[in-house]
């Protein structure tokens, strides 16, 4: 939501716009090779993935060039039918970083339009887009035939001006530019997903287990977004390593997993620190098959945590290097990991 | 907004109830007829009018109206979304609250999303003081039928003896003082539907159309959301008939674009009920125009297209505006 109070400064009596606020625009970023008109095919399942590139405005007329915050996502399908395609998404940086461990569905992250309204995801974490940057979207078919998307990034576009010409106002912003910039090299948007969706018999009570583990980057989840082919499943969910679960029993489906449009927010953010465990586990409560996809919506904080490592230690404080971790897994009796 | 905390301590240090909740409360406010009858048009430059609908705020206390609410009704469907309407507020000068009458459907949400004009994001609610009035005008476009129209409003009511509570009559008097600076505004185009004066522009099929938004002369205004509304000439017909057009947006003083490629109707406009929010305002100085181009996606029906953006205007212009 906007916080329209930033763009107001007040002198006691009157309020103003902030001189330079014209230099801050709202922004839809599409793909490149969008042309406005035709939405883009993904191929039937099977077929091989839609690649697409999102490219910071090619913009050097300033030495801050025109930098893109990415602060939500949304799509749509041709002729206003709702979203229903079972289409898996990679988001990653050319830079060589990754925003999810693996692909997650389409609908846990870009929003959704609909007869009903129009709910764009946010993100927890902006992602400045700087000139010359460029986000590589990998879109493909999980099931079934091809299907069309028009897929947008919306955020912010600044126009930073310096020298003599910068008011006050244009000086905020490059001091606003430089401190993302730093922030983002350790800190940035990032989904956690299982490494493959949760697949359920037709069998009431069918119990699986899936795991995701935190690697060498702390992560803070912030939300959880779920799709699910039939809704009728308890889960729950529990970090190993320390012990500590999320809920005090098993939870309904519709009592705890949102999607990317309406999200189910955690009131607190879950840390969770580097070598932690993920565990989750799901029952099927009616007699269907059902196909799982589970997001956490969060960022990853590229920093030290020591203070959570002492939290999460039992005994062994050296439970994060690898043998200790296989160590622990043996001693749980866990199933197949991440 | 006002936000008011639910428990106190007492020099004794016991917990209780604020008693600020017995003198503010939240509420509804709605114009003296239940069903407000809009007649048809009897030409297409002659518009039905209702009578202008007047909504007075109480007698004992000053009015924060913060959503919107409202419902139509039609034998024919068509004639829904042909409904006009304009806010006049009285309170300080004749104040019109949007350049010209905009969509009703783009103003009132649902009963259970109601369009919030303000929200916790600092945009601008209507205040109202005692016994002021708002006045409405609905206008319905259409030749095909009557509509009634429902209407009513949410708003948190500050009782006059609220003002013996410092926080509460400090807020009072700092919203008093800022409507005077700023009021909710609707913008829409300066284009009219092909043979009538209605803000909106005819798009043939398959064709595109660039348009302008022009600024007025003695505000300017934060635009915080949009909400479009395209209406084919018939139903049915070839090409996307879901999102039915592309819209492009550039600033018009500096040819800067506000996306890099066009958007369609379901990415980058909403309902009243959930509103295509920006992520931050687009400020438009006084006489500052918005220039947009629209291309019909449905190849062989014309649209008749409605765009109106909702912010505040703010009556104090005198700001440095770079570039």
């Amino acid at each position: 939501m906007i916080n329209m109070e930033a763009f107001l400064k007040s002198d006691g009596k009157v309020n103003r716009p902030m001189d330079g606020v014209r230099n801050i625009m709202p922004y839809a970023l599409a793909p490149d090779s969008f042309d406005g008109t035709v939405p883009y095919t993904i191929p039937a399942a099977g077929g091989g993935a839609l690649l697409l590139k999102y490219s910071g405005i090619n913009n050097f007329q300033t030495i801050w060039g025109t930098p893109f915050e990415l602060k939500r996502f949304i799509f749509a399908t041709p002729n206003g039918g709702t979203p229903t395609a079972d289409v898996s998404v990679r988001l990653r940086m050319m830079a060589g970083r990754d925003f999810m461990n693996a692909p997650v569905h389409i609908r846990t992250l870009y929003g959704l339009t609909n007869a009903v309204g129009h709910l764009p995801s946010f993100i927890r974490e902006p992602l400045f887009l700087f000139t010359s940057e460029y986000i590589m979207a990998e879109f493909e078919n999980l099931s079934g035939g091809s299907s069309k998307i028009f897929p947008y990034m919306l955020g912010v576009q600044y126009y930073p001006i310096t020298g003599k010409n910068a008011t006050p106002g244009d000086l905020r912003i490059v001091d606003k530019i430089k401190k993302w910039r730093n922030r983002s090299r350790s800190t940035y948007p990032f989904w956690l997903t299982t490494p493959a969706p949760i697949v359920h018999a037709a069998v009431v009570g069918d119990t699986q287990q899936s795991q995701i583990k935190i690697a060498d980057t702390p992560y803070e989840a912030s939300s959880i977004a779920c799709v699910a082919t039939n809704t009728d499943f308890e889960l729950e969910i529990k970090e190993v390593v320390s012990g500590q679960t999320l809920m005090n029993g098993r939870i309904t489906q519709t009592n705890g997993l949102g999607d990317s449009a309406l999200p189910t927010v955690l009131p607190f953010s879950y840390m969770l620190p580097k070598g932690a465990i993920l565990r989750i586990t799901t029952t099927q409560l009616a007699a269907s098959t059902n196909t799982i996809y589970l997001t956490f919506q969060g960022r990853k904080i590229n920093a030290p945590m020591a203070d959570f490592k002492v939290d999460l230690s039992k005994s062994d404080s050296d439970i994060y290097t690898d043998a200790d971790y296989e160590q622990y897994l043996e001693k749980e009796t866990i199933g197949a990991t991440a | 907004m006002l936000t008011l905390p639910t428990l106190l301590r007492n020099k004794q240090k016991s917990l209780l109830m604020n008693p600020a909740w017995n003198t503010v409360k939240d509420g509804i406010i709605v114009p003296p007829a239940q069903a407000i009858a809009i007649p048809a048009a009897t030409s297409a430059l002659n518009l039905g009018q209702a009578s202008d609908q007047i909504i007075e705020a109480p007698s004992d206390g000053y009015c924060e109206l913060y959503a919107l609410i409202g419902a139509l009704t039609s034998s024919t469907a068509s004639v829904l979304d042909r409904i006009l309407v304009m806010f006049r507020d009285t309170g300080i000068v004749e104040r019109r609250l949007m350049n010209r009458p905009v969509q009703f459907n783009h103003i009132f949400g649902s009963a259970a999303n109601p369009m919030y004009i303000r929200c916790e994001d600092g945009s601008q609610s209507l205040w109202m003081d005692p016994l002021q009035i708002l006045l409405i005008t609905l206008i319905n476009s259409s030749a095909a039928d009557t509509a009634t129209a429902s209407l009513a409003g949410m708003f948190t009511k500050y009782q006059l003896k609220s003002m013996e509570i410092a926080r509460v009559k400090k807020y009072v008097n700092d919203s008093r003082a800022r409507y005077r600076q700023i009021t909710p505004y609707w913008w829409t185009m300066d284009q009219n539907i092909t043979g009538q004066n209605v803000a909106g522009v005819t798009i043939a099929a398959g064709s595109t159309v660039d348009c302008y938004f022009t600024g007025p002369s003695d505000v300017e205004l934060s635009l915080t959301s949009v909400t479009a509304t395209a209406i084919p000439a018939s139903a049915g017909g070839a090409g996307d008939t879901g999102e039915k057009f592309t819209a492009q947006f550039w600033d018009a003083r500096t040819d800067r674009p506000y996306q890099n490629q066009p958007l369609t109707l379901n990415t980058g406009f909403g309902t009243p009920s959930f509103p295509h929010y920006f992520d931050v305002p687009i400020v438009v100085p006084p006489t500052y125009k918005v220039r947009s181009r629209f291309t019909n996606l449905i190849t062989d029906r014309a649209i008749d297209l409605f765009v109106t953006f909702h912010g505040v205007a703010n009556y104090n212009y005198e700001a440095k505006y770079l570039p």
